[in-house]
């Protein structure tokens, strides 16, 4: 069995480790529990008619008390952008992080994951600035951890990203 | 007990496992425990002191770290590499938080792990709170900005449209942000409940100073631009400790909002104001996330004022030079206008990134609000070239941005000040980094400049010359000389341009060159461009009346253009003075017709409708570009006295001039040349066949009864 490590990144706040928790263990809670550092689970996905093991390291959402480091993201097959829906600072996160891992010389497939969809009332991000990072050719998916909404679909589809950029 | 033992006891009680690489270079290197394992560590995998293990295995995250920890064994310098807390989960299904050091100890690379899990709640807990209070922030900011900014627009709107004050007043009389209306003096105009209520301020006619100027000097303490800022009809926002009548401090964040009427003369300040004391106060958590900006994720104007006092007082106890350059964005205020503020954040936090990669480490990038941003260098000697930094965040700040299918390209003024020559603490500092940048503003955008002494001099003389501008106006201390422009062949028409001349009281004669460029700044010269222009087309009219035929060329400045209502003032002046259009020519320069082009065309293209010519004045003194002329409305191109001033001697200027000419003539436009001043250039400019001349060599700028008696004469010549 192959195995592939694949990152979650973003800003504080946006649901990663809530992501993770529903995808891993089909549980939602709707307090926050802040990360620190890292937290690596794993799960068994099938793709392409094999199965492959996904490393997933939830990474601490960025902000003034967190430290980057050049580990977290060696040996990834690929990543998710993480976003809040409702909160349209955590956009230019996103932004910042995929920028940083382009300068670590990483050319890999990711997804951005445009998370609280449950949230339907409160949405602020601008619709044209995911028109435009969809036309630089960013896949988006809108997730809710809360409902379940894409959540298995986007590592699905991540992982059989990974492996078409593998072959 | 033997030292052995309490070592262990020792490393056991600080939940520290000490492993020994055996094979440090290879890609799956194997451990060595080098004392009894504790607990913690076996209950992940089966170690214990006589089996070496795989850790890279049982940690996973360590094989990412690998790359950190060899670097740090094959250095002997005694350097170290933290791999950083993670969880981990045990074989009991207990997290564990974990953390790793690599180093090199009496040359055994050694591999230290630390169980953080005992301490680890008390951590997360800051963590916790720090960030649900920080989430809970940007949420309330994000209200609050949105609110400001809609009720912001609201007002200057209403203003504009000029509701009644009572309708105004009316709409914002329950408004729970604190909303002051006033002229530009700072008299009151509308003061709502909410902010006699917060502010405990009295009722406008019971106060003693303005509210505007008492804000105005709270928020100078951290923000010293803020009087000029105001003063020159920006919108300005930010956040400061201000103090109602009772003197019980609150933190404000206030708006002020410049409204203009129809010919951009300032006519009210609108400004709104929102207690957030409880957000920058509540915690200790506050006071430390308040030193970020929420826009761009940059330190902010509080966190910029800590620093640049702890790197000054570096700089005393080491004796080292510092920089502080401070980088205004031009036109910022645009792009929020035509974009919307969402756009405008946008491209801040794009820009606060790019500067951010601009400097090195050790260095500091504050955002002070707006579009506003300062960094401190601290410098090894006082040689290195600070240009070449200006220059580099300059070509940072100029890189296109992409927002919303709009491709724009910034500019920024920057303005240097260095420690100790132009300041010893830090509100001289940034005041003279704010004044050399405000120099660079004036020397046309896109400019740095570092601090000079005499720019506090000259700083001082120019606010004065605003204020006596205002009184010129009102005074009659202007008036208009004219210059005739000679004819080299045949012509019908005697030719004359307007040239403004301020007369002071006290200075005498003051150049145009010194104060048309203050007039575009405050925008004055809206009203003195409307007032040469209809004094122009009086004389023009008597002149006419005289029976000569005269074309009276007038100046027009880009803010004029700009206008809306430019074309409906000039008709309006050629009614009223009873002059026809076809007497009456309009000088733009190239300048102004380049930066507007798609507005300029159009507008001149009416303005020929109604029969007045258009001069396109320097040209050549810009970015020439002959291909546009044959797309311009354009009757005359006036070439820049740069060129003709070098005739004949400058080859260069010999075939540009004489290009231009020709080009002229191919598209059906004549050629004035500017700066005449001797024979041989009249002789060059005949040989090539130019239409008309103006310079000393033939008239310096005359008063008009001058004029009146010169063309008497030419008349009386001709009838000869």
């Amino acid at each position: 069995m192959i195995a592939k490590k694949v990152c979650l990144l973003g800003s504080f706040a946006v649901g990663k480790s809530s992501l993770i928790r529903r995808f891993v263990e089909s549980i939602f809670s709707d307090k926050y529990h802040t990360t620190i550092g890292v937290k690596i689970d794993k799960k068994v996905v099938r793709s392409q008619d094999q199965d492959v093991q996904l490393m997933i390291w939830d990474i601490e959402g960025k902000d003034e008390f967190s430290t980057y480091r050049q580990s977290y993201l060696r040996g990834a097959a690929g990543y998710f952008l993480v976003v809040d829906g409702t909160r349209p600072d955590s956009v230019s996160v996103a932004k910042e992080w995929h920028d940083m891992v382009l300068q670590q010389g990483l050319k890999l497939p990711f997804i951005l994951l445009v998370n609280k969809s449950d949230l339907f009332y409160d949405q602020r991000l601008n619709e044209d600035d995911l028109v435009e990072l969809s036309s630089m050719g960013w896949e988006i998916l809108l997730t809710s951890a809360k409902t379940g909404e894409n959540v298995d679909y986007a590592f699905e589809r991540l992982t059989t990203k990974l492996l078409e950029n593998n072959e | 007990m033997d030292s052995q033992s309490l070592l262990e006891s020792l490393l056991s009680e600080l939940d520290i496992a000490l492993f020994q690489s055996l094979s440090p270079t290879d890609d799956f290197p194997m451990f060595q425990l080098l004392h009894e394992p504790p607990s913690w560590v076996t209950a992940f995998a089966g170690i214990d002191r006589s089996n070496p293990i795989a850790l890279t295995e049982v940690f996973s995250y360590l094989e990412a770290f690998l790359p950190e920890a060899q670097e740090s064994w094959a250095d002997s310098n005694n350097s170290r590499a933290n791999s950083g807390v993670w969880t981990e989960v045990d074989r009991q299904g207990k997290t564990q938080q974990l953390e790793a050091l690599a180093l090199l100890v009496a040359d055994i690379p050694l591999l230290v792990l630390l169980n953080l899990t005992r301490n680890f709640d008390e951590r997360h807990h800051l963590y916790q709170r720090a960030r649900e209070i920080a989430l809970a922030n940007e949420k309330l900011i994000i209200q609050l900005n949105h609110r400001q900014r809609e009720l912001q627009n609201n007002l200057e709107k209403r203003l504009q449209d000029e509701q009644t004050l009572d309708d105004i007043e009316e709409s914002v009389r329950n408004n729970a942000s604190a909303v002051l209306i006033c002229k530009p003096d700072g008299s009151v105009e509308i003061m709502n409940q909410a902010l006699i209520d917060i502010y405990r301020v009295k009722e406008p006619e019971e106060q003693n100073e303005s509210l505007l100027d008492k804000w105005l000097k709270e928020a100078e303490a951290i923000y010293p631009e803020i009087h000029r800022v105001v003063a020159s009809g920006s919108y300005w926002e930010g956040e400061f400790e201000s103090h109602s009548e009772s003197g019980a401090p609150k933190w404000i964040r206030l708006a002020i909002g410049p409204v203009l009427d129809t010919s951009h003369k300032l006519t009210h300040y609108v400004c709104i104001a929102n207690d957030i004391s409880m957000l920058k106060k509540s915690s200790t958590e506050i006071e430390r996330l308040a030193d970020y900006d929420f826009t761009t994720h940059l330190p902010n104007r509080r966190h910029f004022w800590k620093q640049l006092t702890k790197s000054l007082d570096k700089g005393v106890q080491k004796n080292s030079v510092l920089a502080l350059i401070y980088v205004d964005l031009d036109h910022f205020k645009r792009v929020n206008d035509s974009l919307g503020h969402h756009a405008g954040d946008f491209l801040l936090s794009t820009i606060g990134t790019r500067l951010a990669r601009c400097i090195k480490h050790g260095d500091f990038i504050a955002h002070l609000g707006g579009d506003e941003f300062a960094i401190i260098l601290e410098l090894p000697h006082s040689t290195i070239n600070i240009e070449k930094i200006a220059q580099r965040v300059q070509s940072a700040i100029c890189k296109n941005i992409t927002i919303d299918n709009a491709t724009l390209k910034m500019t920024a003024s920057i303005g240097i000040a260095m420690y100790p020559k132009d300041g010893r603490d830090a509100t001289s500092l940034m005041r003279h980094a704010d004044l050399a940048m405000f120099h660079a503003k004036k020397m046309g955008r896109g400019k740095y400049q570092a601090f000079m002494p005499n720019m506090n001099y000259e700083f001082l003389q120019m606010l004065q010359l605003e204020i006596d501008m205002q009184k010129a106006v009102e005074q009659e201390q202007f008036n208009l000389v004219y210059q005739p422009q000679v004819c080299c062949g045949q012509d019908h028409y005697l030719r004359l341009e307007a040239l403004i001349r301020w007369k002071h009281p006290l200075k005498g004669s003051i150049s145009p060159a010194r104060f048309i460029p203050i007039a575009e700044e405050n925008g004055m010269i809206l009203d003195i461009g409307i007032w040469v222009l209809e004094q122009a087309c009086k004389q023009a009219k008597r002149l006419l009346n005289d029976g000569f035929n005269v074309i009276m060329a007038v100046n027009v400045s880009a803010k004029q253009v700009r206008q809306e209502n430019f074309k409906e003032l000039v008709n309006i002046v050629l009614k009223k003075t009873g002059l026809p259009a076809r007497h009456l020519e309009l000088e733009i320069t190239e300048t102004t017709v380049m930066e507007e082009m798609e507005v300029v065309v159009e507008l001149l293209k009416d303005l020929r409708k109604l029969g007045i010519s258009i001069s396109l004045d320097d040209f050549g003194s810009g970015f020439s570009s002959l291909t546009y002329l044959k797309n311009l409305p354009v009757d005359n191109l006036k070439l820049d006295r740069a060129f003709i001033h070098e005739l004949p001697a400058n080859e260069e200027s010999k075939a540009i001039t004489t290009s231009v000419i020709n080009l002229a003539h191919e598209l059906k436009m004549k050629v004035i040349a500017e700066g005449v001043e001797n024979q041989e250039q009249v002789e060059f400019l005949t040989d090539k066949g130019c239409d008309y001349m103006q310079g000393f060599l033939f008239y310096y700028p005359m008063e008009a009864e001058k004029i009146q008696e010169i063309f008497t004469a030419i008349r009386g010549v001709a009838n000869h």
